[in-house]
């Protein structure tokens, strides 16, 4: 259930898989293409725990996520204004919407999961360019928190 | 580095290095003494009459104009012994495959040479390198590529040989030697650029992260495309790479190369299989610091011939 756009001003991060981290520490941005039946990239809205002191908050994230994070994942941050600002160069006007994840079976919920609208579908080439374009808009990348869950 | 030796017959084994020479193009060769490096130069003197690649070390050298790494680069020492002992593997197995005694089996001792001749344009198997011979006493892996030497001029691709010498009789029951000290050539094996390519970091350098990513996809549940990894290996071994690339496997199984330069360019390939990549361009250049984005598919002839179209010259040379 999405809830509203994500400001301009925020931070959103995205946990990103070991196998998708290149030699030099970077991310690859087929980390960013979107898998079957995905209708967009699944973000953390960082702020949403604006409560908590600034470094706490991807611990947070990372004790919420609904994900099997790994230590050698990373997690990626952007400024959500400049990432729409990139991808709108290629013409891809993306929306970055709150879409809080309801509990599951395997996890609690997941109040700041967010989600990226309208990236391109499927492994086309448009969609590796504009993953390449997500993954040079980072701008930061942060060792996964060791969390007890 | 004990592999290829624990698979000789019986019998003391001898290896040595005969190394061949050729006019045309010239590198220099500098040993680091003190470290665990071996350090090669490239003083980048190369022919310019001939249309076509004349050899080729990693990213050393390469032919028709293209930009080439001139000067230093450093070799790990372990890791160009462990290539060293892979290679005399390959090279062992080979010569014991051969039939080059016909019907008549070895009954006694295998004693084993090694060559490594370069040839003019490229070699033959019964084209006798031109020889500028050295032998490789003791342990065979502390052997370093003597022909990186500025006093010998040479040209053409290098490949090993591998030559088996068998004893066909056995010493201890007294039976004479038939062909004793008879050193038959096997077949060319492989061209050496691709070993010391290897060690500078193109195909074979990518195996251990190739086989780190496994475990990765391993772990995420991804089925690896054999037909994209062996799709890579081709491509690099057919293009000369100004720097490595970087590898990623992607959840489709496909692997993904990723070329990138200092002006912030890069090239990323997904193999997709049957010669076939799904490519993304980003080039930065001129004044104003835009940038050209492309992506697509292509056949990997269209994709060489398209490296140099897009100006990625300085990512590779195709």
């Amino acid at each position: 259930m999405t809830c509203g756009q994500i400001p301009g001003e925020a931070q959103i991060v995205h946990y990103v898989k070991p196998s998708k981290i290149l030699d030099d520490g970077t991310v690859d941005g087929s980390e960013f293409i979107l898998g079957l039946g995905h209708q967009g990239l699944s973000m953390n809205w960082l702020d949403y725990f604006a409560s908590l002191p600034e470094p706490m908050r991807l611990e947070a994230v990372a004790l919420k996520i609904q994900l099997d994070t790994k230590p050698t994942g990373r997690f990626a941050e952007w400024n959500v204004g400049t990432l729409r600002a990139n991808l709108l160069t290629e013409n891809h006007d993306v929306s970055v919407l709150h879409d809080p994840n309801p509990a599951t079976e395997k996890y609690g919920p997941d109040p700041s999961h967010c989600q990226v609208y309208g990236l391109p579908m499927g492994n086309s080439p448009e969609a590796q360019l504009v993953g390449d374009m997500i993954a040079e808009s980072i701008q930061d990348i942060h060792p996964v928190p060791q969390v007890e869950r | 580095m004990t592999t290829t030796l624990s698979r000789q017959p019986t019998g003391q084994s001898s290896i040595s290095m005969v190394v061949a020479g050729q006019p045309n193009t010239a590198v220099g060769r500098a040993q680091d003494e003190e470290a665990h490096y071996l350090t090669l130069s490239n003083p980048g003197i190369l022919p310019t009459n001939l249309n076509r690649t004349i050899g080729y070390w990693g990213n050393s050298f390469r032919e028709r104009g293209n930009p080439q790494k001139i000067g230093d680069f450093s070799v790990p020492r372990s890791e160009h012994e462990q290539l060293l002992a892979q290679y005399f593997e390959i090279a062992l197995e080979h010569s014991s495959q051969r039939d080059s005694l016909g019907d008549v089996q070895p009954t006694g001792s295998e004693d084993y040479q090694w060559m490594v001749g370069e040839y003019f344009r490229r070699p033959f198997a019964n084209q006798q390198p031109r020889v500028g011979a050295r032998s490789v006493d003791g342990d065979v892996y502390q052997w370093s590529p003597s022909f990186f030497n500025a006093r010998i001029s040479f040209a053409g691709m290098m490949r090993a040989l591998g030559e088996a010498h068998r004893r066909q009789a056995s010493p201890e029951k007294q039976e004479p030697a038939l062909n004793s000290g008879a050193w038959v050539a096997s077949k060319p094996l492989y061209d050496y650029s691709v070993f010391l390519g290897a060690v500078l970091g193109d195909s074979d350098a990518y195996s251990k992260r190739i086989e780190t990513l496994r475990g990765l996809a391993a772990d995420e549940e991804i089925t690896v495309n054999e037909a994209s990894v062996e799709d890579f290996r081709y491509f690099v071994s057919s293009v000369v790479p100004a720097q490595n690339a970087q590898l990623v496997i992607m959840d489709n199984g496909n692997l993904r190369a990723v070329w990138k330069n200092e002006e912030g360019s890069h090239l990323g390939l997904q193999f997709l299989g049957g010669h076939l990549v799904q490519y993304v361009v980003f080039r930065r250049g001129g004044s104003e610091g835009k940038v050209y984005r492309l992506a697509g598919e292509s056949s990997f002839d269209e994709m060489r011939k398209s490296i140099w179209d897009w100006g990625l010259s300085s990512l590779m040379s195709a």
